[in-house]
């Protein structure tokens, strides 16, 4: 059985759908990455998942338990806000025990739970320090360690490192996997960032304008892609109109053999492209108009045909006015 | 910047700003400068230039002084308390339940800029044995006479008194209040109802000790102006039971000029309360920790 299952979860504000049917189902244990641009609805589906927004319409299970109208408070899915949210008046210890305290379990209980968790999130020395005292990576750890406190079910992670530097977010992923992993909660996280969706989750769904359009284990995700707005909200493919004849799909760039009589676009990555200088001056060949130095590799664009494509490669030798044949390792027709 | 330095200026401020017409009361009254002198027992026009603390010692252990003080402070800490916990009770209700609150606030302003006078003569008519309430109940056969409606106005426990005070700050705490919860940031209160935190929870744990800070300036605001006013007590109260403001007039006004010197002496007793009082305030201020609930 599912631990966490949303049926057709659908909210519109003022006519207009922020949610508009989605459906989500994990395991135990599982880290989702909910990965779109800002105003998707990712927060939306989050806060609704937490109780704290309502839905019109939609299921929402953990476990066996409709927890569709469970207030917030009972629902067992804790929120770490993106700017953690830390009562300022309370200390770590004091933040950390909240939600224990709140259970009303004894004080011994409590401290057991809580100095465990301190451990863990090695602020153990930090114990009567106030949220203003901490850094950016501690009340990151004080939320994570509050939520998680009361062992929620489901653990729900709003855009959790958008405050912090780069070296801290790359401490942190790694602090988040192992705790998550640790207690085996089953997570959503909210980003934008696709780099941090793939690096810490092992599926991803992808919402664009309040709707799922594609949910896969995170290495599937490149391989089932299928819908044209994910592969333009990835920005890492070129994308060729092309049109369908006799079971072919023809492009600027050649032709196609397509399965479906809808599919319409080449897709292929940056990196999936090889050129090389053209020896042979009747061969069609493209040329570079722009060239951008990206640390660990280089940028191309090129035009072939009156199409425009863009090459990420390490090779940095081809300048700007090169006529260069180009090769398509890999594409896909969707 | 610019704003959060002059909230800050006028934080700082605020309380010596209301202190004004107390302040003004007694300069008024009195001449801040001779009356010090006179409770010291100096007087140039009767050519007396000792000092003495005679009237400290005269005045200051009579039963009628310790029962003013007794009285000054019932008649002040009780409204304060009822005050408080009306006007915290409907900023709370106000702020969390209803949306479009301008016009209810517009409304609730209203008795703010009502005098002191206009109230007391409303309560005078309203509570007095021959008073509107009265009469009501006479007319429903209730009470047969006049007398027999309770002593509301001019009585021991100073009724009306607390009656004018509650109905005039009610809606100071609650402007008080409901501007600081407008600053609270909401998602403090979803993190806690996310915890598991039942709406009673919410409040005690995190919305009355962020209010704290609040509570504590109108407590300090409401029992000040309560401990230093006149009207109210002089023309509502019993003349046995007389505050300390309403007992330094009755000495001022005495045509024996050695009960002026009492009344400098009450006088001075109070502003020296008052300045421990206000002193308190800024030092709870400066220790205060200021966290940041505010939104971001």
């Amino acid at each position: 059985m599912s631990e966490v299952k949303i049926i057709n979860l659908t909210k519109s504000i003022e006519g207009k759908y922020i949610l508009s049917n989605v459906s989500i189902e994990l395991e135990e244990g599982e880290f989702l990455s909910l990965l779109g641009p800002s105003g998707c609805g990712k927060t939306t589906l989050l806060n609704a998942i937490a109780g704290i927004v309502a839905i019109d319409s939609g299921e929402i299970f953990f476990g066996n338990i409709d927890v569709t109208n469970t207030p917030t408070n009972k629902r067992k899915a804790t929120i770490v806000f993106q700017d953690y949210a830390l009562f300022p008046h309370m200390t770590v210890y004091d933040n950390i025990a909240f939600g224990l305290k709140m259970k009303k379990l004894s004080k011994e209980i409590i401290k057991k739970e809580v100095m465990e968790l301190l451990e863990v999130i090695e602020l153990s020395d930090k114990i009567n320090n106030y949220p203003k005292e901490l850094s950016g990576g501690q009340k990151q750890r004080v939320a994570i360690a509050r939520a998680i406190a009361i062992k929620p079910m489901v653990l729900l992670l709003d855009e959790p490192f958008s405050g912090l530097d780069n070296s801290l977010k790359n401490t942190m992923h790694k602090f988040i996997m192992n705790i998550t992993k640790k207690y085996s909660i089953t997570t959503i996280m909210v980003t934008h960032d696709k780099n941090e969706a793939f690096k810490m989750s092992n599926k991803i769904a992808i919402m664009l304008n309040g709707e799922i359009k594609q949910i896969d284990y995170s290495k599937d995700i490149y391989k089932n892609i299928s819908d044209i707005k994910v592969v333009e909200f990835l920005e890492e493919f070129n994308i060729i109109k092309g049109k369908i004849i006799n079971n072919n799909l023809v492009t600027q760039i050649g032709s196609f053999e397509i399965k479906e009589k809808q599919n319409k676009y080449l897709v292929f990555k940056y990196d999936q492209v090889h050129i090389k200088y053209s020896k042979d001056k009747n061969e069609m060949v493209a040329e570079i108009i722009e060239k951008y130095y990206m640390g660990n590799y280089t940028t191309y664009i090129l035009m072939y045909n009156m199409e425009r494509i863009q090459i990420n490669i390490a090779d940095d030798k081809f300048d700007v006015g090169d006529k260069v044949n180009i090769e398509i390792k890999d594409y896909k027709i969707i | 910047m610019g704003g959060r330095s002059i909230k800050k200026i006028e934080s700082k401020y605020r309380p010596y700003i209301l202190l004004i017409p107390f302040i003004i009361f007694i300069i008024l009254m009195l001449g801040s400068t001779s009356m010090i002198e006179q409770s010291l027992g100096y007087n140039n026009q009767e050519g007396i230039s000792s000092i003495t603390f005679k009237y400290y010692e005269e005045i200051i252990f009579t039963k009628v002084f310790l029962e003013s003080i007794v009285y000054t402070i019932y008649i002040s800490v009780v409204p304060t308390l009822i005050s408080l916990i009306v006007g915290i009770y409907m900023g709370i209700a106000v702020h969390f339940n209803i949306k479009r609150k301008n016009r209810l606030n517009n409304i609730i302003q209203i008795p703010i800029i009502i005098p002191y006078t206009v109230y007391i003569f409303c309560i005078i008519l309203i509570l007095m044995q021959t008073g509107i309430v009265s009469r009501s109940v006479m007319n429903l056969n209730i009470i047969d006479t006049a007398n027999d409606f309770p002593l509301l106005i001019y009585d021991k426990f100073g009724v009306g008194i607390i009656m004018v005070y509650v109905l005039k700050q009610v809606p100071f705490v609650y402007f008080i209040i409901i501007s600081s919860l407008s600053n609270m940031d909401r998602k403090y209160i979803d993190v806690a109802l996310n915890l598991g935190s039942s709406k009673i929870q919410v409040l005690r744990e995190i919305v009355l000790p962020y209010l704290r800070n609040s509570i504590m300036t109108a407590f300090f605001i409401v029992f000040a102006f309560n401990f230093g006013s006149f009207e109210a007590p002089f023309l509502l109260g019993n003349p046995k039971y007389n505050t300390l403001p309403v007992l330094s007039y009755k000495y001022f006004i005495s045509s024996d000029i050695d009960k002026r010197s009492y009344s400098m002496v009450i006088n001075t007793i109070m502003i020296i309360a008052v300045v421990i009082l206000l002193h308190i305030y800024i030092k709870y201020n400066e220790r205060k920790n200021r966290r940041n609930y505010e939104k971001r």
